[in-house]
């Protein structure tokens, strides 16, 4: 079908066109003139400095995202909330926790030394000797791949 | 702009606005304060239509927009009071001129029902199509619409007139 070239109108859409459309109420022209020429641009035209928005600020987005989630997310995020925020008003960063991790683990060697002192005394009063540090295994050079001897089957 | 510009412009284009606006609209109180609101933006804002290449094309594009607005403002209202048969389903708003010879009457009352039963975007392109004349590319331009969109538009909605109508219709003539 070619928009620009419909088909000639039949007797049916010819009568509908010539049908006539009602004029606008004579009464209205001199009101709607009237109300026109009085109309400030500041009525119409000047946009209004919009009212804050209550979802545009961040309170008003948390509610609004708190609202649409279901019972289970709803509590899951408040567990998450008291955790960040016990977190944050204990003072420990990440890198404090990670710290003090450490310090239980990684020992000073003056440490190690009173550590070992106190546990021979231990046996020593047990009436226990203390194991000897077993010995290290013997290294050996890597040889090389064509020097490996293959086990011969059948 | 000049009060001599806008009653040009008012006794130009009203009638065209008058009667697509509430054919679109069904109702006369949204109608005239859609025409108002219209000869209120020219009165404040010349520099609107001025810059426009075709007068009445602008200004049937302003009403369509004023019109969808209403629309989207009355179906809330309607859906807040929870009343679905309200309105359109009275009295169709007399679209046409009054006839004399009573059939023609029956015939133009039984049109404005019919073109209610359309969904306003085919009475929009069967309107401008029909009782403004418009060309499919006035009419796409003005609607901002395809080309294509508004010829079918305008062949599916004459088809549902054609088939409301035609038997009254072969009745009179």
């Amino acid at each position: 079908m070619k928009p620009n070239n419909p088909p000639p109108a039949d007797d049916f859409e010819q009568h509908l066109a010539r049908v006539p459309r009602r004029a606008t109420p004579a009464e209205w022209r001199a009101d709607i003139l009237r109300e026109a020429k009085s109309a400030t641009p500041s009525a119409l035209s000047v946009p209004r400095s919009p009212l804050p928005d209550p979802r545009s600020s961040l309170p008003g987005q948390f509610l609004a995202w708190w609202g649409g989630l279901s019972p289970a997310r709803r509590t899951l995020a408040a567990v998450w909330i008291v955790c960040l925020t016990v977190n944050h008003f204990t003072g420990a960063t990440p890198s404090d926790s990670a710290a003090g991790s450490f310090a239980y683990t990684r020992l000073a060697p003056e440490q190690i030394a009173a550590v070992r002192a106190q546990r021979r005394e231990m046996l020593q009063l047990a009436g226990l000797t203390e194991p000897e540090p077993a010995e290290p295994p013997p290294t050996r050079p890597p040889r090389p791949r064509s020097s490996l001897s293959l086990p011969a089957y059948g | 702009m000049p009060p001599r510009e806008l009653e040009r412009l008012y006794d130009e284009h009203a009638d065209a606005l008058f009667a697509f606006l509430l054919n679109l609209t069904r109702d006369e109180a949204d109608t005239r304060d859609a025409l108002q609101e219209i000869f209120s933006k020219l009165a404040t804002r010349p520099e609107l239509i001025r810059g426009a290449r075709d007068e009445r094309g602008f200004l049937i594009r302003l009403a369509h927009n004023l019109a969808h607005n209403l629309a989207i403002d009355l179906m809330r209202r309607r859906s807040a009071r929870n009343r679905a048969h309200d309105g359109l389903a009275g009295e169709p708003p007399q679209l046409f001129a009054t006839a004399a010879d009573p059939d023609e009457a029956g015939f133009r009352h039984q049109l404005a029902e019919a073109l209610g039963e359309l969904p306003p975007d085919q009475r929009a392109v069967v309107h401008l199509k029909l009782w403004e004349g418009l060309t499919f590319e006035a009419i796409a331009e003005a609607l901002e619409i395809p080309l294509n969109t508004a010829a079918s538009r305008y062949r599916y909605g004459l088809d549902k007139l054609r088939t409301r109508l035609r038997p009254l219709y072969d009745e009179i003539r």
